[in-house]
Parts: C-alpha cells; sequence; structure tokens
C-alpha cells in the first residue's frame, strides 16, 4: 500500500469536507501505519488495529463469524 | 463441487442448531412467536437423536467436501436449554464425532440464561462450549420486554445466572451478552447496568424491523433514533481508557474503516456464512429472515434427504449470500455503503419488492458510522502527527 500525498489527507478534525469513503481510506492507509501500542489510551481503537494488522490478510470476504442473533 | 460452484456459493463455516423450538420466556418483540413465521408451530419441541446425527454427518460431510478448518455450531432456539442436559450432549458430541481429522467443531450456546446452572455449566465446561446470554439492561429495561409466559420477572435468573458464569471456574466460557435496543430504555443507563455484569463482549441488535413493518419509535426514514439512542452508548465505550468490554456493533464498524471485514450480518455486506438446522431437520436460511415473511428462510431441504452443498445453492440461502452484489443502485452509489454493506439483509424487505433496498436502519446507520469515523479519523490523525513520515 502507497502512503498518500499529505495535502490528501485532508484537516486534522474538521470532516466537514471529508468523505467518509475518504475517512475510511486514510483509516485503512493509518492503520498499516501506526503501531497499536501508540493507542493505549483508545482501546477499542488499539483492539481493531491489532485485529486488522493480525488478520487482514488471511480474511476470506466471507463472514466466519457469528450471525446476529448469535455472540 | 467444482471450483466455479465454490467460488459462485462459498461454503459454510456455522450451523444453528434448533435444539428446541418453544421458549419459557414469552419476549413481546421475539421474530421467532410473535413475528409472521409461525412456523415453529409445527415443529417438534425438540431435536430428536435420529435428526442430531443425520445434522452432525451433513456437517462432517460439508467439511470433509470443503476441506474446512473449523465450523461453529451454535446451540440455538428457542430456548436451547429446554432440551435438557443429555440430549445438548449428545449434539455436542454427534458433532465432533462426525468432523473429519482436520477439522475443529467449536460450539457456543445462545441461551436467555433462565435454565443456566452448574449442570449445564459443568457439561459445557466438560466440552468447552461457550455460552452466550440475551439481557436487555437494568431490571426495568429487562422486564420492559423479556417477561416469562405466564408474566414475572426473568431478571433475578438470568442475573444469577451471569454472576455464576463470570466466576472463575466458569469465566473463559463466557461469550457475551446481546441486548436488543429499546428507545424507551436510557442507553448509559443501560449500558453500565450491563458492564456491572462483566461481560467480555456486549452487543446491541436493532430490533428486527423492514419497510413493511418499522422500527418502534421512529415517525420517518430520515429519523434516526436508534443512531441517537447508540451515539452516546459509543461515546461513553470509546472514550473510556479501561473499557475491556468489547461491543461487537461498534468494534465491527471501527475494523471495517480500518480496512477489516465484518464478522456478523449486521453491517459490512460480507456474504453469510452459516445456514439454520430447525429441530425437525430442516435447512433454513438466516434467521433473522423470518421477521420478513412466513416462510422466508424455508428451503424444503432437510438434513434427513439433502446436503449442505445442495442449500448452498437454493435461492433463499443463496439469495442472502450475496453480500453486496444483492444491493440495489441506491446503495451502491451512496459513500457509506463500504462501511455499513446495506445493514442487515433482512431489515432491507419491503413487501412486494423484496429485498433490494437501503436497510430500513439506513438513516440510522449513516449517522452511526459518520459519527464513529469522525471520532476514529480525529485519533488516528492525532497518532499519526506524533509520529513522522506517517499518515493524517
Amino acid at each position: 500500500m502507497t502512503e498518500p500525498a499529505r495535502d490528501e489527507a485532508g484537516p486534522l478534525v474538521d470532516l466537514s469536507d471529508v468523505t467518509l469513503e475518504r475517512i475510511a481510506r486514510l483509516c485503512e492507509h493509518a492503520a498499516s501505519s501506526l503501531d497499536p501500542d501508540d493507542m493505549t489510551d483508545r482501546p477499542a481503537l488499539r483492539r481493531a488495529l491489532l485485529r486488522v494488522q493480525r488478520e487482514g490478510e488471511r480474511d476470506s470476504g466471507l463472514l466466519a463469524g457469528f450471525s446476529s442473533h448469535l455472540l | 463441487m467444482s471450483d466455479a460452484l465454490q467460488q459462485a456459493h462459498p461454503p459454510l463455516h456455522e450451523f444453528v442448531f434448533k435444539v428446541a423450538s418453544r421458549c419459557n420466556l414469552a419476549c413481546d418483540y421475539c421474530y421467532v412467536y410473535t413475528g409472521p413465521d409461525q412456523s415453529w408451530r409445527q415443529r417438534p419441541r425438540v431435536m430428536s437423536p435420529a435428526t442430531i446425527d443425520a445434522a452432525a454427518a451433513r456437517i462432517g460431510q460439508h467439511a470433509r467436501a470443503h476441506r474446512l478448518d473449523s465450523v461453529l455450531i451454535a446451540l440455538h432456539g428457542g430456548e436451547p436449554l429446554l432440551a435438557g442436559p443429555e440430549v445438548t450432549e449428545r449434539v455436542i458430541t454427534a458433532v465432533r464425532a462426525a468432523m473429519p481429522a482436520g477439522t475443529r467443531a467449536d460450539l457456543i450456546a445462545q441461551t436467555n440464561g433462565v435454565l443456566l446452572d452448574r449442570t449445564f455449566l459443568e457439561l459445557f465446561a466438560r466440552h468447552g462450549v461457550r455460552i452466550g446470554v440475551s439481557l436487555d439492561g437494568s431490571r426495568q429495561a429487562n422486564d420492559r420486554h423479556r417477561q416469562r409466559a405466564h408474566g414475572g420477572s426473568s431478571y433475578p435468573d438470568v442475573v444469577r445466572a451471569l454472576r455464576l458464569l463470570d466466576s472463575d471456574r466458569y469465566r473463559p466460557l463466557f461469550a457475551g451478552v446481546l441486548c436488543t435496543i429499546d428507545l424507551e430504555n436510557d442507553p448509559v443507563e443501560t449500558y453500565r447496568a450491563l458492564l456491572e455484569l462483566n461481560p467480555p463482549v456486549l452487543d446491541f441488535l436493532l430490533p428486527h424491523a423492514n419497510w413493511s413493518h418499522p422500527p418502534p419509535g421512529r415517525s420517518g426514514p430520515s429519523d434516526t433514533p436508534y443512531a441517537d439512542w447508540l451515539i452516546p452508548v459509543f461515546d461513553a465505550w470509546y472514550g473510556d481508557p479501561a473499557a475491556a468490554t468489547s461491543i461487537r456493533f461498534f468494534d465491527e464498524i471501527i475494523q471495517i474503516m480500518l480496512g477489516g471485514v465484518a464478522g456478523t450480518e449486521a453491517v459490512g455486506g460480507g456474504v453469510l456464512g452459516f445456514a439454520v438446522v430447525e429441530t425437525d431437520g430442516t435447512i433454513e436460511g438466516a434467521d433473522s429472515l423470518k421477521s420478513a415473511y412466513h416462510g422466508a428462510a424455508f428451503t424444503g431441504l432437510s438434513v434427513h434427504a439433502h446436503s449442505f452443498d445442495e442449500a448452498l445453492g437454493h435461492p433463499v440461502i443463496a439469495g442472502s449470500r450475496r453480500g453486496r452484489d444483492a444491493l440495489g443502485a441506491t446503495c451502491r452509489s451512496c459513500p457509506v455503503v463500504g462501511v455499513c454493506g446495506g445493514g442487515q439483509y433482512a431489515h432491507r424487505y419491503r413487501a412486494g419488492a423484496g429485498f433490494g433496498n437501503p436497510s430500513v436502519y439506513c438513516a440510522d446507520l449513516r449517522r452511526m458510522i459518520e459519527h464513529v469515523a469522525g471520532r476514529v479519523h480525529h485519533d488516528l490523525s492525532q497518532a499519526a502527527a506524533r509520529r513522522p513520515c506517517s499518515v493524517r
């Protein structure tokens, strides 16, 4: 994955002119470049980063987890 | 199965076993008993030994044919514990015995918790069966809907079971707690009440609804009462540096934004990997389809006569397994579709138009996702800013 140019990253906080699709792209890129241990004060984000970085490549795209009425 | 067919119809990995077709609670929102599909009335109360063995053999056959590393068997109902410990143990041992070498069978029981006592917990501990429990929050919140058949609270028995499940001996079996959202309940109070029970995972479920039967408490399609309910919960959870409990719905959204894929049918638009086996051996599609119309999940196939490979091509199973290919033009052109995936398939239904619509929760999903995106983007940007040469 190539790193997007800085001018593509958009504002840090103001999302008013940033589409969700673009945010998702930036998040996806950040997921591969950030250390989850930088996220200790955001356990949910840290957990997601760990999971995506650990499992992302081997995921088939099939819903291998549970259906919504199960845990 | 040929490679081409396998690509068109990827194998199933999860099998929902309806070991008992009745329930000891009378929840007024239950999609099985109060929904349009009343097929439970014609079904045996408990899965027979012959059906258990046939279903186990079919799963083994499927695992062998597709060289599956693992399968998940979910003991479900009705209330699965009504089948009793003996039948439950027979299911577990039959499934494990039917697996080919190299395939692991994981099991989970999804229960209302009322009958979950030491006898069941010892049985599940012996066989490594994990347990999910349904509870809607505090006593007042829970008893709004989850009443016993003749009235009366289910809460004390469920909380007793959850305390036992959280004890050292059984904690490894604790899968989590499912909560169906009721807008009448305070969101953060509900979250805190559930958190007190220390579940490793919590999930908040949108009530099953569709365009012909809209969700309770919503006055129009652009209303977002469910997002308005969920956002304070998200903020309380996401902003808590000590939060150890996962909230599956939120975790899934964040994970998809980070480039991962969803693990449930609620968001993400992945291809469903499961089928249901009813107490009579009937193979059906996703249980949630029953909330759409009578017979929506029905295939006419049975483990007594058909393989799961035959079920893969059935329109009911294949239709709900098309993932994002099943989405209509409105969804395909939406900037949020990459995350919501069109929402849950059953929630897209409209009588006369089928399932090719946006979710009835479309506006809620969009607002929720945009809120999560804002928080996640802000934090990732700040983290990136602290690291030279990384992304903002």
